[in-house]
Formats: structure tokens, sequence, C-alpha cells
């Protein structure tokens, strides 16, 4: 197994006080068949006048912050002590379906229904023919499901721009899928929109991926980022993650904090302020290995 | 199909021509009246709904606000053996909705099961995630019920749509029944009308059994409506008053540590029960919807926690959905184990496959809506669409079939309906209502009935002037005598002090005070201005003219960017530049601070708290707001001013309802208090633009008639016109009730009366007050206005400071609370490392 310490900052900083503020985090790791969170911890200044966890309908731990007193700066810091085993990968027949008997047995079986609801529209991400149209590749004829995904994820990786200017929360999944450049966000919301435009069930991941610093320098603390890929449910098998951003399928580097059907589900840190005027925001995400 | 065809369901008369038998009464009384007799009361019954003000607004459509309501004179006479058939079926229907909506936030079997697609529940776009695996306070999941009737060609009744969210009519159907009890009294009496203030009885009852059982006493439940501009506003101001509820808006409201309160002057008020007009999704920017302000951030977790009662609860929006109509039939087997008793129009959902087939097969027999139900958009009638339309229909229908459902339409029966001809059949729709009652559900003995000229479907969704009747159900036989409907006597609650109520209530009114009497300024420098810009004007009159256009400027009514020095003319034409920002100040429908501006201002503040005003005095209110809507854009200097007198004797009106009329109450003593700032300032404005270094006889007389001051000046000092006893009369003399220093006295007294011991912020706007009354106590005049006349600027430019640092004080200590709060984005995503991949 090995172990992480995951340490996540956000600074909200307000032009004018904010006198009431309502905040729900989506901070905390959950446990998961191949991942351990031995430690976890959440600190919020100025201090809240509540604090208590909840779990949402999607199972991710959800943390519900009031804060009453006057702030013009706000800082939700989460600590997370993670251990991440090797994950199963399908194998045998899981791994030979075909994604059309997939998405059928979806359809049809009703024993599949609370996986059913990531094969619809959610509020980032619209089902559409041309989605459909940008996977075709991948997704040939009578091709096994595991393949083409694996085949998808390269596929993105290949003809997208890494591009932090390109896009914000708000950019719309078409332009994303035209004009080709984005961030992880955007590329995990294009493969659940296209598998879900091809009649699978796909939900989006928010997490974290340990970043290797460059040869000749230093790990840089807090130059990680807060990370999101995407995946699929494979009958028989389960959900199979596969990360889009960097080609590769997630393994004992990437930590899983929580799933929903897109972004909007999982979204890192809201909230509903009285006052504040105009704000900035600053995020720091620093992964370390621990021996 | 869509047309009233002869094989429409006449409600008046059997096949055979004859009057159906409960019909006979309203069939007598058509023959036993004249055509004029019955205009007659038809335009009493429009005098009634006018004198009510009762009005709708229309979304998205500008000048769609605010359109009357229509009623007609004939009522819908119901059967009362039918009707009983009806309200079973009606309240089996209410059972099994709230069965389903229970399963769709709980165990979710109906989906497991495939009595119902998943598409419809797990992918509809307003399955509340957040409002899934818990009870709401009360259980049950809907509490008021209203649904969409016709009757086929058969007489059958059959339902179009269900409202299961927060059915809006019953204000209305309430209005109308008051309107019809008064017109019509004989022939109500005749028809022994049930009596419908017992089903608003039940639903008191049942929407304050929600309270929580945290508190004793009596519950606090309040209306939430998303305000003046919402469709129903009227309704939910007349359901308001009616069931003795504050009306109150999502920012009347905050959650702390998961329980509900009301912002009031005197602090923070727990509430127990909403009855909810804001749609579910729109209820919790936090949990929900982010960006929407009509809601309160937190309420999701106040109903989970179960600190808040809801009627409905959240999440009831998921019925509502036109697909649903296509599964309740097996529904109602699963569910209830019983046979559906009123049938829907025959409803298809587009997602399931032969369904699909099915529809493209027969496209122009039906009405094609969003599945989910969309209530804004019109539906598509294939069978009324060019080539080009229909086919991309079809190719939408076959591209995302689970978006849309299909329903054909049976037609509508027909009702007589009296116009200023005669009496025509028209086709008929109408709502019913239900509320909880224990076990069971209660339905109304009435509703809101609506002559659809074309029939759409959409009953409230008015787009159209469409004609509503009053719904009559005869009383059981050997029951009492009907009484009357009426109003009843709303519970004061002013009694209390008045502090509880919503602060941005006192706001509203604070603002209203300052805008009504901001009218009354501009009006009258307006009024000074055109006089002098006029051939009939005294030779040296227009001398005035550039200080009066720069007092307008001044006070923010025409923009500083003019040019407002129009050359002094004596004895000729006015300058066409004077002329044109004069009219400007009344006609220009663009600017938004001129006299026009200043009456829209006054129309929204009178439409948010009309629930505090009088009849009389919302009444000369609107009359103020509506001045300038009859007149053209282009008008006369000559009419302005007959336009303009009428303003002002509005006006004094408005002053006269509200100093006679209303009880000296907190709303009081804002809407007084914002009066005198308002009038206090401008008047410092009208001093320093009119008396300008060098002022002549001429500017002296035109501040003062502006100040309506000139007749007693003249008493006191005869008309010898000089600087120094006019600024005393105006600035310092507390005798004179429009001079700066009387609106200070003023405010210091209601000051004294809001104080609250012990209260720091109070006292900061106070001292302002302090130090500007004492600066206008110890000013000496005579020495001010000698000179050059700067000491008079200096003590003039001092006072406005203080004023407005008062009024600043004012809007933090008492409004500052009041901000809508606001959804803050979640962080952007950063990750320069990945960029080089």
């Amino acid at each position: 197994m090995r172990m992480f310490s995951v340490n996540h900052s956000t600074s909200y900083e307000y032009e004018s006080p904010v006198v009431h503020a309502h905040h729900i985090a989506h901070l905390a790791p959950r446990p998961l068949q191949f991942q351990r969170v031995s430690g976890y911890s959440l600190d919020v200044t100025p201090e809240p006048a509540s604090l208590y966890e909840e779990h949402d309908y999607f199972g991710n731990r959800a943390h519900f912050i009031e804060i009453l007193s006057e702030h013009d700066a706000l800082v939700v810091t989460a600590k997370t002590y993670i251990g991440l085993r090797e994950r199963d990968t399908p194998e045998g027949l899981a791994a030979r379906v075909s994604w059309e008997d997939a998405a059928e047995r979806l359809a049809a079986d009703r024993g599949l229904v609370e996986v059913s609801e990531y094969r619809f529209d959610s509020p980032l991400v619209r089902a559409h023919s041309l989605l459909a149209a940008y996977a075709a590749p991948s997704f040939a004829p009578k091709r096994s499901l595991f393949e083409s995904v694996l085949a998808f994820n390269r596929q993105i990786f290949d003809e997208f721009t890494y591009d932090p200017r390109a896009t914000d929360i708000s950019t719309p999944l078409a332009q994303v899928l035209r004009d080709k450049r984005g961030v992880c966000q955007d590329f995990a919301h294009v493969a659940v929109g296209a598998l879900r435009s091809l009649g699978l069930a796909a939900r989006y991941v928010s997490g974290y991926l340990e970043t290797d610093p460059p040869l000749d320098r230093p790990r840089l603390v807090g130059s990680d980022a807060s990370h999101a890929w995407a995946s699929v449910y494979i009958p028989g098998f389960g959900w199979f993650d596969f990360d889009p951003t960097n080609a590769i399928v997630p393994a004992t580097r990437h930590v899983t904090v929580g799933w929903g059907r897109d972004f909007s589900d999982v979204s890192p840190l809201t909230g509903v302020v009285l006052g504040g005027g105009a704000h900035s925001i600053a995020v720091s995400v620093d992964v370390e290995a621990l021996g | 199909m869509l047309e009233h065809s002869v094989t429409a369901f006449d409600e008046f008369r059997d096949a055979g021509g004859e009057l159906r038998k409960h019909q006979s009464l309203l069939g007598r009384f058509l023959s036993d009246r004249s055509p004029v007799e019955l205009d007659q009361l038809q335009k009493s019954v429009r005098w009634r709904i006018t004198e009510q003000e009762v009005t709708f607004n229309i979304l998205g459509v500008p000048e769609g606000t605010n359109r009357p309501w229509h009623l007609d004179v004939l009522p819908y006479l119901v059967d009362r053996v039918e009707w009983l058939t009806l309200c079973r079926g009606l309240r089996q229907r209410a059972r099994l909705l709230n069965e389903i909506i229970a399963d769709c936030y709980g165990p979710q079997r109906l989906v497991r099961e495939g009595l119902l697609p998943a598409e419809l529940v797990l992918g509809h776009p307003d399955f509340l995630r957040p409002c899934h695996g818990w009870e709401p306070v009360g259980r049950h999941r809907l509490h008021l019920y209203a649904a969409d009737i016709g009757r086929d060609p058969d007489g059958k009744f059959t339902i179009y749509s269900d409202r299961t969210q927060a059915p809006t009519g019953a204000g209305y159907a309430l209005e109308n029944r008051l309107v019809m009890g008064r017109t019509l009294p004989d022939l109500f009496r005749e028809y022994r009308v049930e009596r419908i203030a017992g089903f608003f009885a039940k639903m008191r009852r049942t929407i304050e059994s929600l309270a929580p059982k945290t508190n004793g006493g009596q519950p606090r439940v309040l209306l939430l409506s998303a305000g003046a501009r919402d469709e129903s506003s009227f309704e939910h101001a007349y359901l308001a008053r009616y069931l003795g509820y504050e009306l109150v808006e999502g920012r009347d409201l905050t959650v702390r540590d998961n329980i509900v309160y009301l912002k009031t002057l005197s602090g923070l008020r727990r509430v127990d029960v909403l009855l909810r007009r804001v749609g579910d999704a729109w209820c919790d920017a936090l949990a929900l919807r982010g960006g929407s302000t009509q809601g309160v951030a937190g309420l999701v977790s106040a109903a989970r926690a179960g600190n808040i009662g809801l009627a409905n609860p959240l999440g009831s929006v998921i019925t509502e959905m036109p697909a649903l109509k296509a599964y309740l039939p097996g529904l109602a087997r699963a569910v209830l184990g019983e046979e559906l008793q009123l049938e829907s129009v025959p409803t298809f959902w587009c997602g399931d496959p032969q369904s699909l087939s099915l529809v493209l097969g027969i496209l122009d027999e039906l009405v094609i809506k969003p599945a989910f139900g969309d209530r804004r958009g019109d539906p598509f009638v294939p069978a009324q669409m060019d080539q080009k339309g229909r086919a991309a229909l079809i190719e939408r229908l076959k591209a995302r079939p689970e978006d849309y459902v299909a329903e054909r339409w049976v037609g509508l029966s027909t009702v007589p309906v009296w116009d200023t001809q005669g009496v025509h059949p028209g086709g008929l729709a109408w709502r019913a209502f239900l509320c909880r009652d224990g076990e069971d559900y209660d339905v109304m003995p009435g509703g809101l009935a609506r002559i659809n000229e074309s029939p759409d479907g959409l009953f409230l969704a008015i787009r159209s002037n469409a004609v509503s009747k009053d719904v009559w159900v005869p009383s059981a036989p050997g029951s009492a005598e009907p009484v009357l409907p009426s109003m009843p006597d709303r519970r004061v609650d002013l009694k209390r002090g008045g502090l509880d109520l919503p602060s941005r209530l006192l706001d509203d009114i604070y603002w209203l005070g300052r805008y009504v009497e901001r009218c009354d300024c501009t009006a009258r420098l307006t009024r000074a201005g055109i006089e002098r810009a006029t051939l009939e004007a005294a030779p040296d009159a227009p001398l005035a003219l550039g200080a009066i256009l720069d007092a307008l400027q001044r006070s923010g009514v025409t923009p500083v960017a003019k040019e407002v020095k129009p050359t002094p003319v004596r004895g000729g034409a006015p300058a066409a530049v004077a002329e044109a920002i004069l009219l400007g100040v009344l006609f220009d429908t663009d600017a938004p601070n001129n006299l026009r501006g200043i009456l829209r201002r006054v129309h929204e503040l009178t439409l948010g708290v009309r629930s505090r005003l009088s009849r009389d005095a919302w009444h000369v209110l609107r009359r103020l707001s509506n001045s300038l809507e009859t007149h053209p854009a282009h008008e006369k200097l000559g009419n302005a001013v007959d336009v303009l007198d009428q303003i002002l004797i509005t006006l004094a009106a408005v002053s006269g309802t509200t100093l006679d009329n209303m009880v000296r109450s907190h709303a009081w003593a804002f809407l007084d208090m914002g009066r005198r700032v308002e009038r206090g300032a401008l008047s410092l404005v009208q001093l320093q633009a009119l008396l300008p270094a060098g002022a002549s006889r001429v500017h002296m007389e035109a501040l003062l008639e502006v100040a309506d001051s000139l007749l007693t000046y003249r008493a006191r000092y005869l008309s010898t016109l000089q600087v120094a006893p006019v600024v005393d009369l105006l600035l310092t003399d507390t005798s004179n009730p429009r001079s700066v220093a009387f609106q200070v006295e003023a405010l210091m007294e209601h000051f004294k009366r809001l104080r609250i011991d012990g209260d720091v912020t109070r006292s900061r706007a106070e001292r302002r007050l302090i130090a500007l009354q004492s600066a206008l106590l110890t000013a000496d005049i005579e020495q001010a206005c000698a000179g050059d006349g700067s000491g008079l600027r200096q003590l003039l430019e001092e006072s406005a400071t203080l004023l407005w640092q008062f009024s600043d004080e004012v809007g933090h200590t008492f409004f500052s609370h009041l901000a809508s709060s606001r959804a803050v984005s979640p962080p952007v995503w950063i990750n320069e490392d990945l960029e080089a991949k």
C-alpha cells in the first residue's frame, strides 16, 4: 500500500466584508475498497459557527460550514492521510462485452437502476450526437467496451490540448469539443458526455493526482492540483476509472475524493455569502508520498 | 380537433336542446333579463375587479405586467352528483401523486419495478437529489394540489395537467367568488352555492400542522413569494391577506444553524412554516440551483433537520411532468391497488420506442410538449405547422425522444359566456384545488374556470385576455342557508408594535416615502420651469429658468452631460433646448431618473408593500404611478402643466390618506422618515441652485414657489423679497413644514421612538442629526447671506453632507442585512504541471 498526505487549501479574499456565509465542501476522500482514509481534518478560518458532515446523494462526504462572524477572507484547509492499493481491472467476460451490448443491458436491466442515472443528462453534461460522433473512431462496431474506453482515453489525450486559459467552469461542453482545449475537468466532461451519448453510463470523479517534480528541481509544496477524471460502468465488472488528461488508468497515484454526474455534484467548495463584493480565489494542493 | 367542434359537450343544454336540470336557474336568470341588464351586471363585475386591482403579470413581455383580470358575469354551474364523483377521483389522484413523490424521494421502488421509466425520475432535471432519503416535517409530500380539468365530447371529466409544486389560482378563485357573491347575491342564494371558506380554514389547519413541534403557541407561518414581478404576485398578496400570513421574499429570511428566521427590525424571529410560491429548484442557492435569489440559502438543510414545515415540501414538482400521465393507470394499480378513477388526456412519452412510432404515425392529431414540463413555452401543434417546421420537429423527436411528450387533446365542453353582444358558447377548462386533510384530501367546492378561445391546455399560463369564471357547486340538500362570501378581518399584528415586520418591507416603505417626495419636488420644479419657458410668463421670468434647470440636474433628474444653460430670453419664445429638457422630464421613456422613472419606482414599491397599505392609500398611490401612462411621448408644454397639476393634486391625496388614515406604526414612521430625508435633501439642492451669487427677485420667487412657501413669505414680509428672510423661511424656520429644520426635527422625533436602549449603531445616525440640527439652529442667517454669499453656500454644503451621512447611516443601521445573498463560484482549476504533459 502506498501512503500519501494530501493538503488542499482554498482561500477566498473579498472586496468588502462578508457578514454571513454558508459553504458546502466536498474535500474529504471517501473510503473505498482500494483506498484507506486514515486521517482527515478540515480547518476553517474564521471559526465557523457550525460545521458538520453528511453523506450526499452519491455517498460522498460533504461538510456543511456556516460562518457568522464578519470576515473578508476565508481559508478552508483539508488534510488527509491516504493509503492506496492496486485496483482490479476487467478480465474475462467483462473485458470482452461489446459496448453495444453493454448499452443494451443498461437500458433493459432493472437491477442496474442505480447505475442508470449516470446515463442521463446532468446540469453540465448533455448528450449530443456530436459527442457520439466524436467518440466513434474509438467505439468501432462490436468492439469490447473495455478496449473502446482505453482507446477513447488515448484519443482525448492525443487530440485535446491542456490549456488553463481556454476555459472556466462556465464554458459549455460544445465549445470545449469544438476548440479541443481545456483542463482535466473539461476532458472528464467530454468523456462522460460522449459515453452517455452512446447510451453508456459514465460518471465524473473528483480527486488528486500525485505529480512528479521535474528531474532537476525539488518538489514544490502546493504546486499540485485537484484533479478530475471519468469512470464508465462495465457490466459484469463495475465502475472502471480512466484519466483522459494523462491517458492513463488510475492506479496508486490517483486519490479519489468523490463522484457525481458532473462537476456540479462534487464541486470542492461552493457557497452563498451575504456581502463580499468581488472576490478572488487562490488554491494550493500538495500531494506528498510518504515513505 | 383543436376547434370547438360540433361534437363538443354542451354543458348548458342536452342533445335534445333542453336545458340541463342543474342549469335551469341560470337559464331562467338569462331569460328574465334584457341584454342591457346583463351588460350592466357585467360592468359591475368589471368595476369590482378594477376596484380590487386584480392583475396578473405575463412574464417575458415588457408591456405584460399587471394585465387586468377578466371575470364573466355568468358562473359555471356544476351538478352536485357529478361533482361528488369528480371529487372522489380528484382525492384518489392526490393520494396517488403523494405516494409517487414519496417513492421517488425514498425507496424508488416504482423505478426499480419498471412501473415508471428511470429517465423520468433520475433523468428529471428537477429531481432534487439533496432532498432524497429523508422525510419532510409532516411526513406527506403533497399538501396542496390542483388539477386542470376539461370535459370530453361525452361529458367525461378529463385531467389535462397536475399541479403539485406550488399550485396557483386558489387566490383568484377566492377573489372571483367574492366579486360574484356581491354581484349576483340572489342567484347565489337560490343555487345554494356551497361556501369555499371552509376549504381555506382546512388549508390553514393543514399548513399550521406542519410546524415542527419545538415551540408551543401559534406557529409563525409566512407566504414565500418571488416578489412583485412574479406572474401571480397579486394572488400571493391576496391569499396572504385572506389567510392572515405575512408575505415575504427570500431576502427577508435567513437560515442559521439550520433554523429559518425572519429578519425584523427587532432581530431574528423563528419561522415555523413556509407556504411557498417559489419553485422547487429556486428555493436554496446553496443546495439546489446556484444563483437563485428567490429562496434562502440553507433551506434544504433546515428542512432536513426537521426545523421548518414546507407546503409543499421540496421536490414535489416531479409529479407535474406531463409524461407522468402516461403511467398513472398502472401506478394507481401498483401503489393504491385501485383503478384510476379520473382519466388523463391521452398521453404518450416519446422516450418509449413504441410510443414514439405511434406518435410519428398520428402526429397531426397530437400536440407535442416538453416531457418534463415547461409552462413558459407553447406546445407544438404539428397540424398547424408548415412543412419545414414539421420536419424539424420530427427531427427533434427522433434525436431526443425522451425530452418530449405527445398529448391528444379531446376538445373542451362549451358553456354560455356573456359578451357585450349577448351569450355565446365558449370552451371551458378549469382548475380544482385540494388540500391534505388528515389521511385524505379535501376538495375546494368551487374552482377557477377559464374560457379558452383556442384550447391550449395551459390554463393559467395566460397569454391572452382569457376570461375567467367562478365555479358554483350546490350545497348538500338540507344544509344551512348559504352565506355571502367576504374577506375576513385581518388579524392586526401591528398591536405587537410592528417590530416583527420584515425589515425588507420597512426598507421598501422608507424608499416609497423617498420616491413620493422626490416626485413632489420634481413636479414642482418642472412646473415652475415650464411656466417660465412659456410665452404667457412674466417678461423677466425666464431669468430663473437656467437656475431651475440647474436644480433639476443637481437633483439627478436630468443627466449632467446635457447642456442646461439656455440663452436667456426676454419676452420671446423659450429656447428650444430648455423646452426639450423640461418635456423630457415628463415624457422621455429612456431616462431612468426623470419623473416617469420616479413614478415607475413608486409603482414597483407600491406593489411590494401592498399588504401594508390601506385600500385608499393603495388606490391613490396607483393613480399617482399611472399619472403619465395615458400620455403619449409627444406633448406640448401647455399640456405638461395640466399633467403636473394633476400629479400634485394626487400627491396631496397621498399625503392626506397617509396622514389621516395610517396607524402610527413603524410602517408609518419609515414612510415619513423617507419623505423627510428626501424633502430635506432636495430643499438644500434647491437652495443651492436657485440662490446663485447675485440672485435676483425672480430667483427668490421661483424658489419660494417651488417650496410652496410664497404665500407664507408674502403674509410675513409683504412683497419685499430679500435673501436672508427667504433662506430663514426655507432653511431654519421650524414652523414652516417645508423648511429643512422642520424635516430634521421630525426625523429626531422618529428616532426617539425607534431607539432601542443600548443600541450603539443607532446613535451614530442620531449624532448626524444632532449635528445638523445644531448647525441649523446656531447659524446666523443674516451674516451667512451677507457679502458674496460664500457663508451661505458653506452652510448649505455642510448641511447637505450631514443629511446624506445620516441617510447612509439609516440604511446601514436598519437595512444592511437585507442585501441578497449570492453564490460564490467554486475554485477554478490551476494545474500548471500538467500543462506540459
